[in-house]
């Protein structure tokens, strides 16, 4: 075989006109020469050497098909044909070689006119295989070990095989495995000698810590096979909303909590939204409806590996303000791919007073109220007016329908079901004498007393 | 014979001389050191679009507000409409109000002078800086003649009331030991203890009402309300109704 190569050494040096042959490794072009060794692979596996075609001359040249005979060398990889390459410019070919036994290995290679010369050894070592859906499946040097998705935190092992196919024995000196969320080999123990036909089994274990993509490296002597695995969160546990939907009453504000099935075993964010349903016809929505936290109807929170309820903040409760008129506020929650969902109604109410007082002034009596109807339909309101010795004032309760009033005050009102009244009742006579009102104010759902306002 | 008082029973007269409006709190200080006005009713309040700001610090009697700025003070009326800007020694400053809710006074810790809001102008006070040997933690106007002020000395606390037209100290009397602290209109004192915010009122009867944070300052925000500004979560709202007290938390302004 060397002696044919030694024929043809004088060609390529006649072909040379316009295109150069390289070795391409390291980022470095190295010219071939007639015979040109590409190194050396154990039997099984394979290695790649990547060469240059590189246009020297002055004009173009259409590189025609590339051949490569010789046995255990074929090309992995090659450019369209015919190939035109311009001045100065390259096209690479890879040449695979794959020993099937241990011994010396030529090949012609031909790209035009050039021809030369490649040479490697087969190497003796261990096989290794891995046990895939129970069957065996060979791995050459290079190969990537996979271990597929796996939940973090958790851990999968592989089974490999190291065997001797040879006549002899042969040593194992190093098995590592390098890289991290990796661990291994166990169950063996270095250096080893096996014997024909032996083999040995260690395994290597994949255990991710955090969610992400993992790298390894599995080495064996100066073979080298590629760990792979990927880990990623679990999703979130069941969250639900906890809210007392009893107590809600409007204008009030009411805590909320975020509570999760089981410890989460990842963080994110999650989002609480609010919506209200206004059950009073004409009026579509209440401003004071939101969260206090943010102002808003919609609100972020955390959660953090190993909690059992959100975090707003420091605070693992929430304020929410229930507004000023009658409807359903639904909350809803997304955490990743968890949703809930809870509905609190605001039920209609009879007037509520927040402050009531009574200012006497030399011929008028001042009665204000503040409070909130969530109906939207007060009106009538009806007062009774006390003596300084505990006597009605004649001619007793003054009732009067203040409904147009209230439907045009709430009709351009901008805080929900809240309002201010001030009345004022004119006095001839002495109004010292006036101690003291009972009011009474209807709406649709019913009628509100207030406690006595004293002038 | 005494005369019987008449109600004029015609009651849409009467309340054609009346009226409905829009509730109003008063104004808070946020986080940013802007000035809002917060509308609606308590439990369902409603936090309005900037007034003023940046701003040291601020107090709201329901007839007048005042504001101060890094180096001027700022007196608004009721609807929070500026009426008066006025330079003021830089820094701080603690404010009260009369009874009758028109009249301020202010101190500016700075520079150790007091100054009388009355009748629309600011009017020095020509006051000791050392009148009180310690600097005031809160400051009240209680007349035309008398201001109080709740100083510190040591862990002990003060409430001194001082003769504006010669500076004597016309009484004092010791007060339990708090955090921050603010002086009413109506003579009141708001406290803030650990756990809890306290009224005093000037008979001496007390109400408190849980407040689970710690609270760096207490601002009059308007009649019957008080804003605690605290070291976490959103300010709260301190209601003082005739017989009970209610905290409600402030939202957070999104205008």
């Amino acid at each position: 075989m060397i002696r044919r190569c030694l024929i043809a050494l004088a060609l390529p040096l006649c072909a040379v006109a316009q295109i150069q042959v390289s070795v391409y490794s390291g980022g470095t072009e190295t010219p071939v020469t007639a015979l040109t060794n590409v190194g050396s692979a154990a039997v099984g596996d394979s290695i790649e050497t990547i060469f240059r075609v590189r246009n020297m001359g002055a004009s173009s040249v259409a590189v025609q098909p590339i051949t490569v005979a010789g046995a255990c060398f074929s090309i992995s990889s090659a450019p369209p044909y015919p190939y035109v390459l311009a001045p100065a410019n390259f096209v690479e070919f890879r040449v695979l070689f794959s020993p099937t036994a241990v011994a010396s290995y030529s090949a012609n290679v031909t790209v035009d006119d050039f021809q030369f010369i490649i040479s490697a050894s087969g190497t003796a070592a261990p096989s290794l295989t891995q046990v895939e859906n129970g069957s065996a499946v060979s791995l050459s040097a290079g190969n990537s070990i996979d271990f597929g998705r796996i939940l973090k935190n958790t851990s999968e092992s592989l089974q490999l095989t190291v065997s001797n196919s040879t006549a002899s024995t042969l040593a194992v000196g190093r098995i590592a495995v390098s890289g991290a969320g990796f661990s291994g080999p166990t169950g063996i123990t270095t250096p080893l000698a096996l014997a024909p036909a032996n083999a040995a089994t260690f395994q290597i274990t994949f255990a991710p810590p955090t969610a992400g993509q993992y790298n390894g490296t599995l080495t064996i002597d100066d073979r080298t096979f590629a760990l792979t695995g990927i880990a990623y969160d679990p999703p979130f546990p069941a969250a639900s909303i906890v809210v007392d939907a009893s107590a809600a009453t409007s204008g009030t504000q009411q805590g909320l909590e975020v509570q999760l099935a089981a410890p989460s075993g990842v963080s994110g964010p999650g989002l609480l939204h609010m919506d209200f349903q206004s059950a009073v016809p004409g009026v579509p929505d209440d401003p004071a409806i939101e969260f206090v936290d943010s102002g808003s109807r919609d609100l972020s929170f955390t959660i953090n590996e190993g909690d059992t309820v959100a975090k707003f903040g420091s605070s693992t409760d929430v304020m929410f303000q229930t507004g000023t008129t009658a409807g359903v506020i639904t909350f809803t929650l997304t955490l990743g791919n968890e949703t809930a969902q809870t509905t609190v109604v605001i039920a209609p109410a009879a007037v509520a007073v927040a402050t009531a007082s009574g200012t006497r002034r030399v011929s008028d009596l001042d009665i204000t109220i503040s409070g909130f109807d969530n109906t939207r339909t007060a009106g009538q309101m009806r007062f009774t007016f006390w003596d300084t010795n505990g006597n009605m004032v004649q001619p007793g309760a003054i009732t009067s329908d203040f409904g147009p009033n209230f439907e045009q005050y709430f009709a351009n009102s901008t805080v929900g079901g809240a309002f201010l009244a001030r009345v004022t009742f004119p006095v001839t006579g002495d109004a010292s004498t006036i101690a003291g009102v009972d009011v009474e104010m209807t709406n649709s759902a019913g009628t509100t007393k207030l406690a006595r306002i004293t002038f | 014979m005494k005369t019987i008082a008449w109600l004029m029973l015609a009651s849409a007269a009467a309340w054609a001389q009346s009226g409905l409006s829009e509730p109003q709190i008063g104004f808070m200080l946020d986080a940013a050191g802007t000035v809002r006005r917060v509308a609606g009713i308590a439990g369902s309040l409603i936090v309005r679009g900037a007034v003023a700001g940046p701003v040291l610090d601020c107090a709201f009697s329901g007839a007048l507000g005042v504001a101060k700025l890094a180096s001027s003070v700022v007196v608004v009326d009721a609807s929070g409409k500026v009426v008066s800007s006025d330079p003021a020694p830089a820094g701080h400053a603690l404010f009260g109000f009369s009874r009758d809710l028109q009249s301020a006074v202010a101190y500016y810790p700075s520079a150790g002078s007091f100054a009388l809001w009355r009748a629309g102008a600011w009017l020095p006070l020509g006051l000791d800086p050392e009148i009180f040997e310690s600097r005031p933690l809160a400051i009240g106007l209680t007349d035309d003649d008398h201001i109080v002020a709740i100083v510190e000395r040591g862990r002990l606390r003060e409430l001194v009331r001082v003769r504006i037209s010669d500076g004597a100290i016309e009484w004092s009397e010791d007060l339990p030991e708090s955090g921050a602290v603010l002086l009413l209109s109506d003579g009141s004192i708001v406290d803030a203890v650990k756990g809890a915010l306290v009224l005093r009122n000037p008979q001496g009867t007390e109400m408190r009402v849980e407040l689970d944070r710690r609270v760096d300052a207490l601002l009059a925000m308007g009649p019957g309300w008080v804003e605690a500004i605290t070291a976490a979560g959103p300010p709260a709202a301190l209601s003082i109704g005739a017989h009970r007290l209610d905290v409600f938390s402030l939202p957070e302004a999104t205008q």
